[in-house]
């Protein structure tokens, strides 16, 4: 009986540590774990004894045992922390929610021994590049710090911290960079010549000089600009303020007076994580909004890719809609009479490129509720196709992979798919409110793929790696990741977007840029932490489109008046750099 | 002359001297590599004699001692364990190789010169030890004074130990001082700015008064109490225990000192274990031990802090798990084989050279440094029983406990320690043994050493 309850235990105990040891378990679980583990096994091989033992010699036995089972317990902690699950430990980071930050040192003092590769832009221009002090050590340089304010590359860029480690593009394309992938052969031959390891060279698609006069134009104030290649998706600006300078992150290694120069870099780090607006958040990749009226873009995409239901032509806007029986707060539009301003533009007869360019709210709930009415469900179709998912459905990122990115949100909540089924919410929605939440880079892309005849494009910031012999490593295919829209939707919508910036309110003139033919369309999109958030979506020149621009400021107010001039700011400077 | 020549060569103790030339070796070894990447860093002038004499110097004397310690042995003891001192060369050499390693990283106006220092405790240690081995005690002084051997005026002196235990205890709570911030008043500050350590003595001190009263007390055993149903152990165990019990609590309360109230409170349970040979002894200590624990956690903060950052460290890994969190990132860094000596950042771990050490010794070694030591502490640990039970005679029971109480200290010191470092239990500030920087401890490991071979002397019969 005992023998079999013994055997039970170790079964048990062996188990335990298994169980603690695989990958997929929890951390919180190992150490109730281990030490089960070590009662039990204690239990399982302790010797039965026939008899009573009580002498000194039986007894140091036993004690000698004891000490063996608390060594045997030592050691399995210890090939589970150093070898089984090292990697795990190895790389955890903890934030905490002051911005605190504590990751693993070694991760960035390896880096510190390598000569890091340099980040060029899409012209070629050095943006980051390392300087080797002494001994094989090098540190961060940004030699474009002379000619631009560097925080408009914070973000993009990100920063290499001896302190806090790696943050940005420094960060996920550390491997490439710091020379760990891509050239193993070279690594070897440094190795043994005992020459500094050298890392590849990445060139981004950023101009720099487009971020940097995007960077002016927002003009301090809180925000987001993304310039996107039409035909590519390549970023050629993509800019988030408040922002912070990487190069006071870096630790300059021949500093004269060590201590300081670590002082300085700690109260700047300190500074920007008591910063109440948050600048180390990217809010082109990272902050959801609403998006207001812009987002009426889809659903006009939605009427005209379903003419049959969504009789584009067939639209009225009254000053008041009641969308659902028993909902007594109606949908109302910005201004009274709106459609008589569109009937002195688009006649009496109006059609989509009226509502959509004065932006009748009551016009687009009543498309809305065309496209989802009757069991149809073609307004969530029309945004699953620009990946604006319900929140069930929602992927863990967003389209950008060489960033961290958030993915874009056509309703949530826990009651989500209950308030989805009102005429209401679905209302709401389709002028651009309800429950949604997008990055300012997916209304980019959304914008990206209108210019693109329909096809959506994957977004990247980096368009070759090469080593430092020049030997290409990676090299950015364009890749169509979407296909929202026919070309005949995409070329019809690009006239009522023409429309807004040229027939609709007169604010929106400022979008455009002197001898070139620009559509767009704005967004005040209410919210409930203050003023709304201006936005501003707009392509470029429309003929053939180039230039895809989204622009958003937080509590900006008027989308078509502040999104609209700086948007025309914005393109009027990428038409201006490379037309 | 020729077969007098050949009788002292086949006493000499050639497995020792293998062995120590081994560990010799390899720390010649691990020097060179301490050097080198030493060199590299502070990009002085590559292999210059000069520089590289005075890495060597303070660590190579004390080994060089041992060799002059085992001729000794072959000559005056040779039937004394020849294990043991091997085992201790490889540890306490590997406490200088390490101290060495991270001296250059600390702060020198804080901490001085920690490499010579660590070295000059390690040669006190081993003179003390061929004191307490080749001076005939016994002849010189305590027949003449006592008329009695060393082992018997140990025993029968018990009162005097007890008094000066529990004096050093009360002495530290009254006049400690606490030299470098750790948040313990446990040192006291000796003339001419040394300071000690009084637990380091304490720890032997109980570990002789437990042997000779336990042994004087062992007939006892079946004389409980009966309390309606439960059996009380008898008075002669119950007041040490409830004794030692009162003390360790005082420690906590009074010092927030847990790892030397874990330590003593081992060390008396396992003597009370091998003394009785009762299980339900052993559980009634540990419960009183768990209850007692149990209200200090509730009301004694320092207490509450150690087990929440035991638990969960990263939940706090800024501030107070910071110390764990960083110890853990130096263990997953080691990884099999280590980074290499010299060549990982073990001094990213606070206190690295003394309550960290095995953590920085296990980054730069790696998993096979890591067990390397586990299995030397065991080796070491079944020595010291072994020749506890070899003690002839049934007459010398206090001997015998006396042994096993002594290598219990190592045992339960490297067990509470290395746990805390691994985050196997809650971390508690003690030395790991031969290892750690730190004078008292390696001065008063060295006195354990030193009596578990004197004791060893006298076990096995001259052959």
């Amino acid at each position: 009986m005992q023998r079999f309850l013994k055997s039970v235990a170790g079964l048990i105990a062996v188990g335990l540590i298994i169980y603690g040891m695989v990958p997929w378990s929890l951390e919180e679980h190992w150490l109730p774990c281990l030490w089960a583990a070590t009662i039990l096994g204690g239990f399982a091989i302790w010797p039965i004894r026939t008899q009573r033992a009580t002498g000194i010699y039986t007894a140091t036995q036993n004690l000698a045992l004891f000490m063996i089972i608390g060594f045997t317990m030592l050691t399995l902690q210890l090939l589970r922390t150093q070898v089984i699950r090292a990697d795990e430990i190895y790389n955890r980071v903890v934030a905490e929610d002051d911005g605190n930050v504590t990751s693993n040192i070694r991760l960035v003092r390896s880096t510190n021994r390598i000569k890091r590769g340099a980040i060029f832009d899409s012209q070629g221009v050095t943006m980051a590049e390392n300087v080797i002090v002494s001994d094989n050590r090098s540190y961060r340089t940004y030699p474009i710090a002379n000619q631009y304010d560097m925080r408009a590359f914070g973000h993009t860029l990100g920063y290499v911290s001896s302190i806090y480690g790696l943050y940005g593009l420094e960060s996920s394309y550390n491997e490439y960079l710091a020379g760990g992938k891509g050239n193993s052969w070279q690594n070897l031959q440094n190795q043994l010549f005992s020459r500094p390891r050298e890392g590849n060279n990445v060139q981004l698609t950023i101009n720099a000089q487009l971020q940097d006069r995007a960077f002016k134009a927002l003009d301090g104030r809180v925000g987001s600009v993304v310039v996107m290649d039409v035909k590519t998706g390549a970023i050629r600006a993509m800019v988030s303020t408040p922002s912070f300078d990487p190069s006071q992150l870096t630790l300059r290694l021949d500093a004269e007076d060590y201590a300081a120069e670590s002082d300085r870099v700690v109260n700047y780090w300190n500074s920007l994580i008591s910063d109440e607006s948050r600048p180390l958040v990217f809010r082109s990749t990272q902050g959801q909004y609403p998006p207001g009226s812009i987002f009426k873009t889809v659903t006009a995409i939605g009427v005209l890719n379903n003419p049959d239901v969504g009789k584009p032509e067939e639209i009225t806007c009254p000053n008041e809609l009641f969308p659902q029986e028993g909902v007594s707060v109606p949908v109302v539009n910005a201004v009274d009479d709106e459609a008589g301003y569109i009937a002195q533009k688009f006649g009496q007869k109006f059609g989509l490129d009226g509502v959509y360019a004065f932006s009748c709210n009551t016009a687009f709930a009543q498309y809305g509720i065309r496209l989802q009415s009757e069991g149809r469900n073609l307004l969530e179709d029309q945004a699953r196709r620009f990946h604006i998912y319900p929140s069930d459905e929602l992927p863990d990122t967003g389209d950008l992979t060489d960033l961290p990115s958030a993915p874009s949100q056509l309703y949530g909540g826990e009651d989500g798919d209950d308030w989805w089924s009102q005429p209401v919410a679905v209302a709401d929605t389709a002028y651009g409110q309800g429950r949604l939440l997008v990055t300012p880079l997916e209304m980019a892309m959304m914008t990206q793929s209108i210019g693109n005849n329909g096809d959506m494009m994957k977004p990247y910031l980096v368009e070759r790696v090469t080593t430092p012999q020049g030997g290409e490593l990676y090299q950015a295919r364009p890749r169509k990741i979407g296909d929202p829209m026919s070309v005949e939707v995409s070329q019809r919508i690009r006239v009522s977007m023409k429309a807004v910036v040229e027939q609709g309110w007169s604010g929106a003139t400022v979008a455009g840029v002197p001898g070139y033919s620009v559509g767009g369309k704005s967004g005040t999109a209410e919210n409930p932490l203050g003023a709304p958030h201006a936005w501003f979506i707009s392509l470029a020149p429309l003929d053939d489109p180039k230039y895809a621009v989204a622009v958003m400021v937080e509590n900006g107010g008027e989308g078509t008046s502040v999104g609209g001039s700086l948007a025309g700011i914005v393109m009027t400077a990428a038409l201006e750099i490379n037309p | 002359m020729v077969r007098d020549m050949l009788r002292n060569l086949r006493r000499v103790r050639l497995v020792e001297v293998q062995l120590l030339i081994t560990v010799l070796l390899l720390f010649a070894a691990g020097y060179m590599m301490v050097f080198a990447t030493g060199q590299r860093r502070l990009e002085a002038d590559v292999g210059s004699l000069q520089s590289l004499f005075s890495v060597l110097w303070p660590s190579s004397l004390p080994l060089l001692l041992y060799l002059v310690v085992s001729a000794g042995l072959s000559y005056r003891n040779p039937n004394a364990d020849q294990i043991l001192l091997p085992l201790v060369a490889v540890l306490s050499g590997l406490g200088l190789l390490f101290t060495a390693r991270v001296a250059p990283t600390l702060d020198k106006d804080i901490y001085g010169d920690v490499a010579a220092k660590q070295s000059a405790f390690v040669t006190i240690g081993v003179i003390l030890l061929v004191l307490m081995v080749f001076v005939d005690w016994d002849r010189w002084i305590f027949i003449r004074l006592f008329r009695t051997g060393m082992m018997e005026w140990l025993k029968n002196h018990r009162w005097t130990w007890m008094l000066l235990g529990v004096g050093l205890m009360v002495l530290t709570f009254i006049i400690g001082v606490d030299p470098n911030n750790s948040g313990v008043k446990v040192w006291f500050r000796l003339p001419g700015g040394f300071l000690f350590q009084p637990a380091e003595l304490l720890k032997i001190i109980l570990v002789v008064f437990l042997a000779s009263y336990l042994i004087e007390h062992r007939e006892v055993v079946n004389h409980g109490y009966r309390l309606g149903r439960i059996t009380l152990p008898p008075l002669p165990y119950l007041v040490p225990m409830g004794g030692i019990w009162a003390l360790c609590m005082a420690l906590i309360v009074k010092q927030s000192d847990l790892g030397a109230a874990l330590l003593l409170f081992g060390i008396f349970i396992a003597m009370l274990y091998v003394a009785t040979g009762n299980g339900w002894y052993v559980g009634a200590s540990f419960g009183a031990f768990a209850i007692g624990s149990y209200v200090m956690y509730q009301y004694i903060g320092k207490v509450q802090e150690r087990v929440a950052i035991w638990l969960d460290p990263w939940s706090d890994a800024a501030r107070l798990g910071y110390q764990i969190v960083q110890s853990q990132y130096a263990l997953s860094a080691g990884g099999v084989t280590g980074s290499g000596l010299g060549l990982g950042a073990p001094y990213y771990v606070p206190a690295v050279h003394t309550d960290f050490a095995y953590t920085g010794i296990a980054e730069e070694l790696g998993l096979m440094g890591t067990i390397g030591i586990l299995i030397v502490y065991v080796l070491m640990i079944y020595r010291g029983y072994h020749i506890a039970l070899s003690i002839p005679g049934r007459f010398r029971g206090f001997e015998q406990l006396l042994a096993v109480g002594l290598t219990t200290i190592l045992a339960v010191q490297a067990l509470i320690i290395i746990g805390g470092n691994l985050r196997v239990i809650p971390l508690t500030g003690i030395t790991l043994p031969f290892i750690s920087y730190g004078g008292s401890s390696v001065v008063m490991n060295f006195v354990i050493v030193g009596l578990l071979l004197r004791i060893s002397t006298t076990t096995q019969k001259q052959t």
